[in-house]
């Protein structure tokens, strides 16, 4: 039997620690299945050392240390609404730094593809989805294509002055590189998308 | 760091990326014609295909390490260690390389790869940088013809190139000091600049530009209140927000720039006597001529 524990102690609120209660384990394990090795989330002791050195903590909505703490909670509605998942520059400040080698980047990396497994949708994951369905095409990156699959005209017209430039230079080719079998490189990649539900 | 002058080999298999062949021509061009000077042999990567960068992890884990671990595949086929300029494509052959050397890891990348048709086991070769190759293994002193006397440049190393260290692990992730020396070693002025290893904002650079023109903004700013006659760097997705972004970034501000932005083997070019025009420095979009002009 379950018996229903006191919120607060001497004024203090209990779930402030990390009890058993509060947990929900799933999340925290679907995370660091899709991340990797790299992603420890329970080794995180809630230092914020992360969160002291992050380039972009000041627009984000959660701090990346909230974020790790989220995550063992399985608040993970919270979690993938979070701005921060797409604030992330993936500049490993945070990972260079975390004491208990929690790689909170790689813990935000793998939280991005549950997002947009999930059916999240935002300029970023439109962005994300994009690049790589153009590296999966051939294999090699066709940047204007990029843009004008991202920004559509408009985009292309704003970035035209800068193309322009880059043409005469000899920095843009007109012709997309392609790898020597695209088609087996892309289905390869199609099903590791598809195993993982992302395909769309 | 102590200087090691031991070349281990003297042939690359050169992983030039994508940029390489396109917005940081001049990287390329300056990388081979360098490392030609030097007595290393790059051989191109055969049919080499894109790291991923820092976006296809994100989209699904095993997939952008499929993608990064081909190219480090391919380098095994050849036989020889993988060599990237590129800080991007450097840091994800890295990161592959150590997921290949891990055995829960390697089964996931390596089915995937097999599907691509390419069933390569065993790896014994390494994943090396440009900078890395220069600094630790070439005694560049002794082929400075030209030394850049009276030039400030600001070095900077962004975050691919040095981090996280136990996937780089050449030069230290938060005070690096590789470029530093290299450009001393040409003889030019290096100034103390903070923002070395802040980032630039480079993957957000399309989804979330404002946030990426504010950071890139930091990084111009401090250069230009330390008068820097150029920044050094070796990273074009760096180079895509500090340069070609530069006016943009000036428009949105209010603010003129007109800071040369070079990499790092246009630099040591420069000091071995190559002219500017094999170095492919007429490349630039913001103009170099300031700096060709002062080292004259």
């Amino acid at each position: 039997m379950i018996t229903k524990k006191k919120k607060f102690v001497f004024g203090m609120k209990k779930d402030r620690q990390l009890d058993g209660d509060k947990m929900n384990l799933d999340f925290a394990k679907r995370v660091e299945a899709e991340g990797g090795k790299g992603s420890a989330i329970a080794a995180c002791m809630q230092c914020g050392t992360c969160s002291g050195g992050c380039t972009n903590i000041d627009v984000m909505d959660m701090s990346p240390r909230t974020l790790i703490l989220m995550t063992q909670r399985g608040e993970w509605e919270k979690v993938l609404q979070s701005n921060t998942l797409w604030m992330c520059s993936s500049c490993y400040i945070c990972t260079s730094r975390c004491p208990r080698g929690v790689r909170p980047s790689d813990v935000i990396e793998a939280v991005k593809a549950i997002a947009i497994e999930e059916g999240i949708k935002n300029d970023s994951t439109k962005f994300n989805q994009i690049f790589v369905d153009l590296v999966q095409k051939r294999g090699i990156l066709f940047e204007p294509e990029l843009m004008q699959r991202f920004g559509g005209l408009q985009a292309m017209i704003d970035q035209a002055p800068l193309g322009i430039q880059l043409a005469l230079r000899g920095k843009i080719s007109p012709f997309p590189e392609k790898i020597k079998n695209p088609q087996q490189f892309s289905q390869a990649l199609d099903k590791a998308r598809k195993k993982h539900g992302n395909n769309d | 760091m102590e200087t090691m002058i031991k070349p281990t080999t003297t042939q690359y298999a050169y992983y030039p990326g994508c940029s390489l062949h396109t917005t940081a021509r001049e990287f390329d061009i300056s990388t081979r014609v360098v490392m030609k000077e030097l007595g290393i042999d790059l051989q191109e990567l055969q049919d080499w295909s894109c790291c991923g960068g820092s976006i296809a992890a994100s989209v699904g884990h095993d997939m952008g390490m499929a993608m990064a671990g081909r190219n480090v595949a391919l380098a095994q086929k050849q036989n020889l260690d993988l060599l990237a300029s590129c800080s991007g494509c450097y840091n994800k052959s890295a990161r592959a390389m150590k997921a290949l050397k891990d055995d829960d890891e390697k089964s996931k990348i390596m089915a995937i790869m097999s599907e691509m048709g390419i069933d390569v086991d065993d790896y014994n070769i390494r994943v090396r940088n440009v900078v890395d190759v220069l600094v630790n293994d070439i005694d560049i002193a002794s082929r400075v013809v030209k030394p850049l006397t009276g030039l400030k440049v600001a070095c900077y190393y962004g975050c691919l190139l040095t981090r996280p260290a136990d996937i780089t692990g050449w030069d230290s992730p938060r005070f690096p000091t590789s470029m530093d020396k290299l450009s001393r070693i040409c003889g030019a002025e290096v100034v103390d600049f903070q923002s070395k290893t802040s980032c630039c904002g480079g993957p957000i650079l399309v989804s979330q530009e404002e946030r990426a023109f504010h950071l890139t903004k930091k990084i111009l700013d401090e250069a230009k209140s330390l008068n820097a006659d150029c920044i050094v760097l070796a990273c074009p997705l760096c180079d895509t927000n500090l340069e070609l972004r530069q006016a943009d970034i000036g428009k949105k501000f209010g603010e003129t720039y007109n800071i040369p932005i070079i990499y790092i083997t246009e630099l040591i070019g420069l000091a071995m006597g190559m002219k500017p025009s094999k170095l492919g420095m007429n490349k630039h979009i913001v103009s170099v001529k300031p700096v060709l002009d002062k080292i004259k």
